[in-house]
């Protein structure tokens, strides 16, 4: 006989049976109407943004640009009535990867992607998928203060940006080094390899396809073939050959590398900490201020010196877009624009801060924006573009991958 | 007042404990049952009190006063239930183990005096804030047996009650339990291996003895009884 | 009606994502959904995945280093426990043991990293007066291609487990007797145990066994942190193409997941037949009769082993944490030169959301899952669904690869939309939280004596009123226990938290992942730290709230207070 039910089991169905209930039929929060950027001005965008979550999905791994993140979040909420959630990813594909599967799943609105700092490859993925919001560039009212003669801004490896992302910031790739052991940098991948053959195991580069790994490989590319023109166009079977030195270059390396390259660090982050514990010589940055920042924490040692090569250094524009089913398309644009701002850019130039290379043109700036700057310059807290010797230009975005495919099929079974 | 069981079958899986029985249970005597370990005494007391475990399939008519109670939940049949060992709830003291036995019907400015008569009348003055732990074995049976009688039962069932306890302990406890039981004017059902037992229930009270044996229940004459003990002696 | 209902929210809350998973993964494997269009089936999705270069040798690690970790944590926990039955229990090491147990997987791995790392303290502490180096050495230690760091991390982390689970089997066979029994005839101490003792251990350990088996091939934290990386472990494999937009299509992804699954049986069949193979030497020697002499020598210096590497994981754990502390660490000093606040002042305002959400997610998942737990076992006494079904459902989630079942359950929500939801978080956190919480209060919510229940029953007590006056309140210390370790489960997952909420929930675990790889190590060991508070705190509030009422009586003391945790 069995024993009788009692009321008591309603009370808990309904607690329980009802969460999963609401975790099933949450209604998602919508916009009445759809946005249509022709037709609002931007207070009225401003108007609409206020009270919306925005769902920055940003590279996390770097403290010091996590910290920026939180204060652009604190002073959107401030100013506009923002949440800024900032979704840490290790990698941009991330979530490149989750908008195309909301896009094979019809997920068309109310994505869960708002906001996307990115560049490359993936905005190149993004754009031929057309999972871009926009033109959105024009429409922001700091768009004016951009320099928006820098051929980065223009075309991002190649591919023209068309106002589908907005610009952030100017990077290029230099390198660490620490001039306790290195009396003398060397300048071409050649005096690299004639380096490493005499200190064998204290050189390393992190494995594509990590961007800077990757970046790695791209400025031997570059470097080999003095910037043929073909790099500018997608690989083809009759141009793929450019890329046979890198590989050559990089057969004779491996030997040589840390732990004779059976093993990469996973990012550039992996190999300043190298650097750090003095397993190696060497570090990569997207990030002129890496070393001095590295040196003030502590984390590096006071030798450490940041310096590009003769044969020229990689050079790149990030950005941020948004997606074409984010579901807070205001509040990201308010977010972009926010960036923009001479003081949201001046603050991130700031070595202390970031270091991060401004996408204004300082020159055609207001006075009282333009002296945030010249402050920082007095203050030797401000990296320029032009301190660096020659910047190359990316390739096609097909070059990364085609470059990333051989490399795993080389090195990585 | 009695209890009446009607066509009661026990069974686990294929084996069957008791098939179709029928017992008649008088109010203000105590009717004993007899029978070896493993015959079903104690699951039918289980199914009696609405108790069983679900592995077991139980099926037949329990009348108390003539209502039908088998469909009811152990909590709305009023039939009390005494172990063998006196099961105090451990985690609660002597009042509070009697205040669980105590309807809720009962006012709270009443609720301590009526548990004050319990233990006064089990002659256990002075325990109502101890742990049931530091008890002794003879004082926790008469909390359980004061425990069962505050729920006001219409019924009463023993399962072996005295079995664990001391020889002297015993015969005080035993006379206590059925004098209080006849004096409710119930219907008792106690369930025993001990001869004993059995004898005084029935010089107490006049109640019968049946005896549980391949799945019937028998009543059992004084020859049987003579022999039941002589076996056991042996 | 009512125990439908309680069958209704089992099913909803347990059964429905395992069923959504099988189809979330079966589905597009064999291409009848592509792009959102349904199709005939096909087998495109697992000709591609064949195709996928060093998937071989991805599985073969997978495989290979799940049994190699999951044999020498059970040899080295049977000799352990002989050891710590001989010389009688050490309370030191008892403690350790629980505690290297409630911390979380990632805080073990990266410490396990830290440890093995050429520029890491044990090669500080040898150095340079005994290796001679004055910059740190060039060997492939963490991230080797033969997976002996990947190893040793999952054996810090599953070697505690295994000796909390043999110990409570040892008290459940009371081994005294028979060791007496065969000492008298002539064997040692150690040869009886082997002999005698530890088949009975092991046909009670045999399904956490299986447990640590099946995470052990598809572990996930401490492959990334340790495994290696060319090609890596398949699980990791998996992880990658996730992230890939280009490389995979949701097919080749739902294949891959299948094949972990299949892999984890495979390993499962292995192990069957090692368990043939060597219950046939058993035989063959048992009756023999031989007295031998070498076993002492080899279970003692296995059990010195266990114990070196317990102290040795519980060390390096602590000197991450002390990491966070300091200012500058210049390899090849073994103490840090210069001490400081710093990383703490700066990371605090990335600490403390972690940590809010961590206790959020955990106070909430344990609650909810002890409470079901309970519900559920209440059914079960009176019920064949929960009795019997309940429980085999239940261990899906721990017999299943993570990975495979989160890409499963991540299809069906993104098409419901419920990614990135904090409900979704807790629902998949209550999936994995729920089967401990009902291992844990099991045996001993069975345990009541049933005349207990009866006697209140008989006194008028509804069956609400029995199970909240009487069984719960006999139940504290293992319902506490069992909230302490749902806490300890939900606050370790890593995963689920971010498969359902697309990275938008950001716990202590999270943030670690997210610098295991790289960062700043300083910054690990303040998470690592604060990560390790929480099983500290847990179990101690576990041990001390039963006790604040009613402190002269317990229930029920058991010694099980760590319980199983994996």
């Amino acid at each position: 006989m069995c024993v009788k039910p009692r009321s008591f089991y309603t009370w808990i169905f309904l607690v329980v049976f009802g969460l999963s209930g609401l975790v099933a039929c949450t209604p998602p929060s919508k916009n009445e109407t759809p946005l249509n950027l022709s037709e609002i001005t931007w207070p009225q965008i401003e108007e609409r943004a206020r009270g919306q979550t925005v769902y920055w999905n940003a590279w996390g791994g770097d403290q010091r640009i996590n910290a920026y993140i939180r204060w652009v979040g604190a002073e959107v909420k401030e100013k506009y009535d923002l949440t800024l959630v900032h979704v840490k990813l290790n990698d941009t594909s991330e979530a490149v990867a989750r908008i195309l599967a909301e896009k094979a799943a019809g997920r068309t609105d109310d994505g869960t992607v708002d906001l996307i700092w990115i560049n490359g490859e993936n905005f190149s993925d993004l754009k031929a998928n057309n999972m871009l919001f926009g033109p959105v560039s024009g429409v922001l009212p700091n768009y004016q203060w951009v320099d928006q003669e820098q051929p980065a801004f223009i075309e991002d490896f190649t591919i023209a940006v068309d106002g589908l992302q907005v610009p952030w910031g100017l990077s290029i790739l230099v390198w660490l080094y620490d001039s306790q052991s290195v009396t003398k940098p060397p300048q071409s991948p050649d005096e690299l390899l004639l380096w490493a053959s005499e200190n064998p195991g204290r050189f390393t580069y992190p494995a594509p396809p990590d961007f800077v790994g990757t970046s790695f490989l791209k400025q031997l590319l570059i470097a080999f073939t003095e910037q043929d023109s073909l790099l500018t166009l997608p690989v083809s079977e009759t141009s793929k050959h450019l890329a046979d030195p890198v590989f050559e270059f990089l057969d004779q390396l491996k030997p040589l590398l840390w732990r004779e390259g059976r093993t990469l660090p996973t990012n550039s982050l992996a190999l300043k900490q190298l650097l750090a514990d003095g397993e190696v010589d060497f570090s990569l940055s997207f990030n002129p201020a890496d070393g001095i920042s590295g040196v003030l924490s502590g984390q590096l040692a006071e030798s450490v010196k940041t310096y590009t090569m003769k044969t020229g250094a990689l050079s790149n524009g990030h950005f941020v877009a948004i997606p074409q089913n984010a579901s807070a398309k205001e509040g990201a644009m308010v977010i972009a624009n926010f960036l923009l701002s001479p003081a949201a850019q001046a603050k991130k130039a700031d070595i202390e801060v970031w270091g991060d290379m401004s996408a204004l043109d300082i020159d055609n700036l207001e006075p009282e924006a333009q002296a945030l700057f010249e402050k920082l310059q007095q203050e030797k807290r401000l990296i320029l573009p032009n301190q660096f010797e020659r910047s190359l230009a990316e390739p096609h975005p097909s070059w990364t991958k085609y470059l990333e495919r051989v490399w795993l099929e080389r090195y990585a079974q | 007042m009695s209890m009446k069981l009607e066509q009661i079958s026990l069974s686990v899986g294929s084996q069957t404990l008791i098939e179709n029985v029928e017992l008649f249970i008088e109010a203000g005597k105590v009717t004993s049952l007899m029978g070896a370990s493993g015959s079903g005494k104690s699951t039918l007391l289980s199914y009696i009190s609405g108790t069983l475990n679900h592995k077991i399939a139980g099926s037949g008519r329990i009348l108390v006063n003539g209502q039908e109670v088998q469909d009811l939940p152990a909590e709305r049949r009023k039939i009390g239930l005494l172990f063998q060992d006196a099961l105090l709830f451990p985690h609660l003291n002597v009042g509070e183990n009697l205040g669980f036995g105590l309807s809720s019907a009962v006012e709270k400015p009443h609720r301590r005096k009526k548990i004050q008569e319990a233990l006064e009348r089990a002659q256990l003055t002075g325990i109502y804030d101890k742990n049931p732990v530091t008890l002794s074995g003879g004082e926790r049976s008469r909390v359980a047996l004061m425990r069962t009688l505050l729920a006001e039962p219409d019924a009463l069932l023993l399962d072996e009650p005295f079995s664990r306890l001391d020889e002297q302990i015993k015969q005080s406890f035993r006379e206590f339990v059925f004098e209080t039981a006849m004096e409710k004017n119930i219907p008792v059902l106690m369930v025993t291996h001990d001869i004993q037992d059995t004898q005084v229930a029935q010089s107490m009270s006049g109640g019968p003895v049946f005896m549980l044996e391949q799945q019937q229940i028998k009543p059992l004459g004084n020859d049987d009884m003579t022999q039941t003990n002589t076996r056991r002696v042996q | 009606m009512n125990k439908t209902a309680t069958q209704l929210i089992f099913i909803s809350v347990f059964v429905l994502p395992m069923l959504a998973a099988a189809g979330g993964m079966l589905i597009p494997a064999f291409g009848i959904i592509t792009l959102g269009q349904w199709q005939a089936p096909s087998l495109s999705a697992w000709i591609n995945l064949t195709d996928t270069p060093g998937l071989g040798q991805s599985s073969l690690l997978s495989i290979s280093s799940g049994l190699v970790a999951t044999i020498i944590s059970v040899v080295l926990s049977q000799a352990f426990v002989a050891r710590r039955y001989s010389k009688g229990s050490s309370k030191g090491f008892d403690s350790l043991s629980r505690f290297l147990l409630a911390a979380p997987h990632v805080s073990v791995a990266v410490a396990t990293a830290f440890l093995l790392a050429p520029s890491g303290w044990l090669v500080r502490l040898l150095s340079p007066w005994m290796t001679g180096w004055e910059r740190p050495a060039d060997y492939l230690l963490p991230n080797d291609p033969w997976a002996g760091a990947l190893i040793l991390g999952i054996v810090m982390k599953e070697l505690p487990f295994m000796l909390v689970v043999s110990v409570a089997a040892i008290n459940q066979i009371k081994p005294k007797p028979l060791l007496d029994t065969c000492q008298s005839l002539g064997y040692s101490f150690a040869q009886s145990w082997l002999f005698i003792i530890v088949p009975g251990i092991y046909k009670r350990i045999r399904l956490p066994i299986f447990i640590v088996l099946a995470f052990s091939v598809g572990a996930v934290e401490q492959a990334l942190v340790l495994g290696p990386t060319q090609p890596p472990t398949f699980s990791i494999k998996l992880m990658q193409w996730f992230s890939d937009a280009n490389l995979s299509s949701q097919g080749t992804l739902a294949a891959g997941s299948l094949s972990l699954i299949l892999l984890t049986f495979l390993s499962f069949i292995v192990w069957r037949l090692l368990e043939i193979v060597i219950t046939w030497l058993y035989k063959m020697r048992v009756s023999r009769g031989q007295r031998q002499l070498f076993w002492a020598p080899v279970l003692w210096s296995i059990s010195y082993i266990a114990g070196l590497l317990i102290i040795i994981a519980v060390v390096s754990v602590a000197m991450l944490s002390v990491l966070s502390f300091t200012q500058g660490w210049r390899f090849p000093t073994f103490l840090p030169e210069h001490w400081s606040f710093a990383v703490w002042d700066s990371n605090i305002v990335l600490l403390l959301p972690a940590l809010s959400q961590t206790l959020l997610l955990g106070v909430t998942a344990a609650i909810l899952s002890v409470s079901l737990a309970l519900v559920c076992l209440e059914m079960g006494q009176s019920d064949r669904f929960f009795e019997v079904y309940g429980k085999w459902w239940l261990f899906i989630p721990l017999f299943t690869p993570q990975v495979s079942l989160l890409f499963g359950l991540s299809l069906g929500w993104t098409l419901m939309r419920m990614d990135g939801m904090w409900l979704t978080v807790l629902w998949s956190h209550l999936i994995f939280c729920l089967p401990y919480a009902w291992l844990m209060l099991g045996d001993s919510f069975n345990a009541i004596d049933s005349r207990l229940i009866a006697s209140a029953r008989t006194l008028g007590a509804s069956q609400m009123k029995t199970f909240f006056v009487i069984k719960v309140p006999l139940l504290k210390q293992q319902i506490a226990n069992a909230l302490a370790l749902s806490f300890l489960v939900s606050a370790s997952l890593y995963l689920p938290t971010l498969f359902a909420g697309g990275g938008r929930f950001s716990t202590l675990t999270i943030e670690t992942m997210a610098l295991a790889g790289s960062g700043d190590r300083r910054v690990l060991g303040a998470l690592t730290l604060v990560q390790l508070m929480l099983p500290f705190i847990a179990l101690l509030l576990a041990k001390w709230l039963p006790r604040i009422r009613l402190s002269h009586l317990r229930a029920n003391e058991s010694a099980d207070t760590a319980g199983a945790m994996n």
